[in-house]
């Protein structure tokens, strides 16, 4: 079944709709989930969670590619899930040390950000990331989007786990100095 | 301005870099049904990405696509820099010879070299440059799967690591030791690695989560200290890495040929060189010195009388490797690779840095 077909099939309220989406990219957004929670039932019941609000959010929206879209609402609702149980004290894995290491990067400064801040901020990123060598950009998006550990990203890529660190590190610095550069924060 | 704002950002960006990254997660293949004007129409668009596609080919093979220009740091082994060239090549540099192109960037995927040659990919072969050779030799090809990784052994072994898909998701389909010079499977096989250092044999093992290093049965590392993947190999002796938890502080083993080996802790970015007893590391974007017997620590300033007025971005250093008395360096944004002089003092210590070429690519 194409996307379209699953789409439409959110539209016209089937419950087929989900069936669909769980065949087609049930695990795809399992894995997703897994990578950022650690834990193998609230991956499961993030991946629900995506499915529920797939079927809230269509329609009245008609997204395109579905792939993108169910991963990007995975990717949140495991962060979410993640800061709610880190406040309870129940641990944080990649994700806490990953954004351990941004802050450490661009600071903790105050959220202060309009929706026009955002997508500039997006943009800022991809440009970012574009400009990147092909091998910099893998590591820090497996890094920083789906919260690999350092072991991780070394074991796929086949590098050292001390490239992959000095890798991200030097990346942070580069990330650093755009965002000083593009006015979005002042130099320490 | 601060990480959870770029976590956030991050979301949304295009999902295209996300699938780019390589990670494939769980995706199931659905191949769509094709039609029949569909097929027609495939027939025409054949024949333009004939004519078409191999100028694209050439472009992507050359990183046209990546929008990127900007210069690592290369390899120095025997006293040659061996530097890649962004959408150009594989570069070797000597004072007397200049820089000469070993191997066009039409050729190769990834590549690292040690003192046989220069191993590099092309899809899924490996291949040898020896040095000094014209023509390189094939290690290795693969009869599967989908991406082709290797790695250098400091023991002259290469690590190759077959990629594929399983399930739609990427995993290793094999991993296999070489020997680096006959390509046949190594008589090793096994994880851990041997240095020589003068008349030192080392090894390191690998142990619950880190590695240990052994000489003469007995282990170099106090009692719960652990040493990661990856070293740097200077001329009196070897720099492993600590396992740290902070990124801008390297706990840091020194082994040298002569012995009194030193566990030390450094401030700085993780890009390191060993010259003599002095560790040459990154710290607040300029190049510094520590002496590891005695701890002192000090910034190899500049000298003013450099040959060429360097802006901002070319006086930062950011990554460099140590050759005898040169040290090269390359700064992410100008893609430049420049090349620096030890200056010593009266009692051979390092003292300053002169700048020999502003850049010496091509």
């Amino acid at each position: 079944m194409t996307d379209e077909q699953i789409v439409a099939l959110y539209w016209a309220r089937s419950e087929q709709a989900i069936a669909e989406t769980e065949r087609a990219y049930g695990r795809y957004l399992h894995c997703i989930a897994y990578g950022i929670l650690r834990d193998d039932e609230d991956a499961k019941e993030i991946t629900n969670d995506t499915y529920l609000k797939a079927w809230n959010t269509m329609p009245p929206e008609r997204p395109s590619p579905l792939r993108a879209f169910l991963g990007r609402i995975t990717r949140q609702l495991s962060i979410n899930r993640l800061e709610r149980s880190t406040a309870q004290k129940r641990g944080g894995g990649q994700y806490v040390l990953a954004l351990e290491e941004l802050t450490e990067c661009v600071g903790g400064g105050e959220d202060g950000e309009t929706l026009t801040d955002a997508i500039a901020l997006r943009e800022t990123l991809e440009r970012f990331l574009r400009a990147l060598p092909p091998d910099a950009r893998r590591v820090f998006i497996r890094r920083y989007w789906h919260m690999s550990s350092i072991t991780e990203i070394a074991g796929e890529l086949a590098m050292s786990e001390s490239k992959v660190r000095s890798m991200l590190k030097r990346t942070r610095d580069r990330l650093r100095e755009q965002l000083v550069k593009e006015g979005w924060m002042n130099e320490r | 301005m601060n990480g959870k704002q770029i976590m956030e950002a991050l979301n949304d960006i295009d999902y295209a870099l996300v699938e780019d990254a390589g990670q494939g997660l769980g995706a199931t293949v659905r191949k769509p049904r094709r039609r029949r004007w569909v097929a027609g129409v495939a027939v025409a668009a054949a024949c333009l990405c004939l004519v078409g596609g191999g100028t694209i080919h050439t472009l992507g093979r050359l990183g046209y696509f990546t929008e990127s220009c900007s210069a690592d740091i290369g390899t120095a082994v025997d006293g040659v820099y061996y530097f890649e060239a962004p959408r150009d090549g594989i570069y070797a540099y000597t004072e007397a010879t200049g820089a000469q192109k070993l191997i066009s960037a039409y050729w190769y995927d990834r590549w690292e070299v040690n003192g046989y040659g220069v191993y590099y990919t092309r899809g899924m072969t490996l291949y040898v440059l020896p040095h000094g050779a014209e023509r390189a030799t094939q290690l290795y090809t693969a009869a599967d799967g989908k991406r082709l990784d290797f790695g250098l052994c400091a023991d002259g072994r290469v690590r190759v690591t077959v990629v594929g898909r399983v399930d739609g998701v990427y995993k290793a389909l094999r991993r296999a030791y070489l020997d680096g010079v006959s390509g046949e499977l190594a008589s090793d096989a096994s994880e851990d690695t041997v240095f020589r250092l003068g008349d030192r044999t080392l090894r390191r093992v690998a142990a619950d989560g880190g590695c240990t290093l052994v000489e003469d049965g007995r282990s170099l590392l106090p009692d719960g200290v652990t040493v990661g993947y990856g070293e740097v190999i200077g001329e009196e002796g070897i720099l492993f890495y600590v396992s740290s938890d902070s990124s801008d502080s390297w706990t840091m083993l020194a082994v040298f040929a002569s012995g009194e080996d030193r566990l030390f802790t450094i401030d700085g970015s993780p890009s390191f060189g060993l010259w003599g007893r002095y560790v040459l590391y990154i710290r607040q974007d300029g190049l510094w010195c520590m002496d590891v017997d005695t701890g002192e620590a000090w910034e190899l300033t500049p000298h003013a009388g450099a040959a060429t007025e360097l802006s901002d971005a070319d006086t930062r250093f950011y990554e460099f490797v140590v050759s005898g008395d040169t040290v090269y360096a390359c700064a992410p944004w100008s893609g430049k690779q420049s090349r620096w002089r030890l200056e010593l003092d009266e009692a051979g210590r390092p003292t300053a840095l002169s700048l020999l070429d502003d850049n010496i690519l091509p």
